[in-house]
């Protein structure tokens, strides 16, 4: 099972929860001063942990297609520069655990952790628990005042970057996103528009990042993030439960048309997606009766992407539409498809909107 | 295929100057202690040098660098190169990115402000890797409890309040 489609917690807020520690070799030059003979010593050596390791699956990235590449940095799993890297690379994946260690990324090691929804805690020792694994059979570059050696200095110290992808459209729409991003960034935290920030296809997500890696230990570091996480979340759910009657109407209003579209369009981009996911999303918290969760649209926002849509089948067919628009049609049959099957086999039909203190104390039989 | 310092004639040469006096170029190799000597009687040139740079925090990895860099004016320029993975300070400005680890030491005073102006500090406090033992556990312990004083005293539980920063105070004296 992918992370994106396990259940988890936070997910009025949070898409999803990323922690990664950069790792480096000892004795081999960082990834600008290395030959690709050297790269491949590097990959050897992990390959030889952990191929007779249980629950790992190691991947080999020369030995798999572009698409599925591409497609596992839709997903998240890997970077973009992973992907498209020519030198050998390994990509080490425990799914259980949602791990994945990319082998050959701008440092040697890049140990992360994504779970769905938020899940700071359990991402975090996920990750430390791997990084003990390897230091336990590898020689990292290490220096006692300036930390891990990593290839840029930015990552210094720690090494460690804790990532949340947030849904803001309460904070966005009152136009509150830049000067929380200033003053955020005065206390060493990055905001990071994702898909199509300023335009109109404002999908309202953000990844919220530590910046300082120096000078702060992991678990301060821990700590500071989800004490922000948690300010930014109340103050997003504070404003949704404040809009007057007048206003959620005509938001409600928005989120059923949506619905609408993506139930029964022929034609889907991305961009309308993206706008679409933004309003039927937030219907999903103010009180909205339609069957979409944000569970169900957060893992149609990686379903659609162009690579992870190919290999789910949704080619070209033998028909003369441009390619664009074959793709747009695919993308709207796949969400269709998803919001069925999601409707028939999926654990909620219908959901109401309890706070986050309530769901936590209200355990159904089933979940208990 | 290593150089032999031009000075002691006994340590391998790491450093690689080249000095233009009076517009006569000339090239020397020392190795680590006497590039040391070396900078040190060179120190009041290389003030001004660094001096002159003028950082403006987060503008930019590799605007940290080429700040670094202001060639003109002086009258002589290093080319000591790192002697793991043989980058140059200038292939560092290039990239915005170290060579490899050695490199941390090789060009550690050049690095030191581009440290200092992205993190604030350039003491690593976290976790360090287990072969080492841990030497900042102390520190860790202490950031720890310091933080957990700070809640107390927002929580007004000033008793235990009390009791943390008694603990503090003896863990700091060991
Ligand atoms: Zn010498
Ligand atoms: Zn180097």
């Amino acid at each position: 099972m992918f992370w994106y489609e396990k259940k988890a917690e936070g997910k009025d807020v949070c898409v999803s929860t990323r922690v990664r520690l950069a790792r480096n070799l000892k004795d081999f030059p960082f990834k600008a001063r290395l030959t690709d003979e050297k790269a491949a010593e590097i990959v050897n050596k992990l390959f030889d942990i952990y191929n007779d390791q249980e629950n790992y699956t190691v991947t080999t990235m020369q030995d798999i297609g572009r698409i599925d590449a591409e497609s596992l940095a839709e997903r998240h799993y890997i970077s973009r520069d992973f992907a498209k890297s020519t030198s050998p690379r390994l990509l080490v994946r425990d799914d259980s655990r949602d791990i994945a260690i990319m082998v050959g990324e701008e440092d040697h090691l890049r140990i992360q952790c994504i779970k769905n929804g938020y899940a700071l805690e359990e991402a975090f020792r996920a990750t430390m628990e791997e990084e003990a694994f390897l230091d336990s059979r590898l020689d990292f570059a290490f220096s006692e005042s300036l930390g891990y050696l990593t290839h840029c200095p930015t990552n210094l110290g720690t090494a460690l970057r804790i990532s949340v992808m947030m849904h803001l459209p309460a904070l966005t729409a009152a136009g509150r996103m830049e000067a929380l991003t200033q003053q955020l960034q005065k206390i060493g935290v990055t905001v990071r528009g994702l898909y199509g920030e300023g335009s109109r296809a404002d999908a309202a997500l953000y990844q919220i990042s530590n910046q300082v890696t120096m000078g702060i230990t992991e678990e301060e570091t821990l700590r500071k993030m989800s004490k922000i996480i948690g300010q930014i979340a109340d103050t997003e759910r504070a404003m949704r439960t404040s809009y007057d009657e007048e206003t959620s109407e005509k938001l409600l209003d928005r989120a059923q048309r949506s619905e609408g579209i993506l139930r029964t369009a022929r034609l889907v981009s991305s961009s309308e997606f993206l706008s679409l996911y933004n309003a039927a999303r937030l219907g999903c918290m103010i009180g909205n009766t339609s069957s979409l969760t944000p569970e169900l649209l957060d893992s149609l926002l990686f379903a659609v992407m162009p690579a992870t849509m190919e290999l789910a089948g949704y080619r070209d067919t033998a028909t003369t539409l441009p390619k664009e628009m074959q793709r747009d049609k695919n993308r709207a049959v796949l969400i269709q498809k998803t919001i069925a099957a999601y409707g028939k086999g999926g654990t909620k039909k219908t959901r109401s909107t309890p706070s986050d203190k309530e769901r936590k104390s209200k355990k159904t039989p089933d979940e208990a | 295929m290593k150089d032999v310092c031009q000075n002691c004639q006994k340590k391998p040469a790491v450093f690689y100057y080249e000095q233009i006096i009076n517009g006569k170029k000339s090239n020397c190799a020392l190795c680590a202690d006497c590039a040391k000597e070396w900078r040190n009687s060179h120190k009041k040139q290389e003030d001004n040098y660094f001096q002159a740079t003028d950082f403006s925090p987060f503008s930019g990895i590799d605007a940290l660098f080429g700040s670094l860099f202001a060639p003109s004016g002086i009258q002589h320029y290093e080319s000591k190169r790192c002697p793991l993975c043989n980058a140059t300070c200038a292939d560092l400005k290039r990239s915005g990115k170290a060579g490899c680890a050695v490199c941390y030491e090789t060009f550690a005073d050049e690095l030191a402000p581009t440290v200092r102006s992205i993190h604030g500090t350039q003491k690593h406090t976290g976790r360090t890797p287990a072969s080492l033992g841990d030497k900042n556990k102390k520190e860790r312990r202490l950031a720890e409890l310091r933080e957990a004083l700070r809640r107390a005293v927002e929580a007004q539980e000033y008793e235990q309040a009390v009791n943390l920063r008694d603990e503090i105070r003896a863990l700091e004296k060991e």
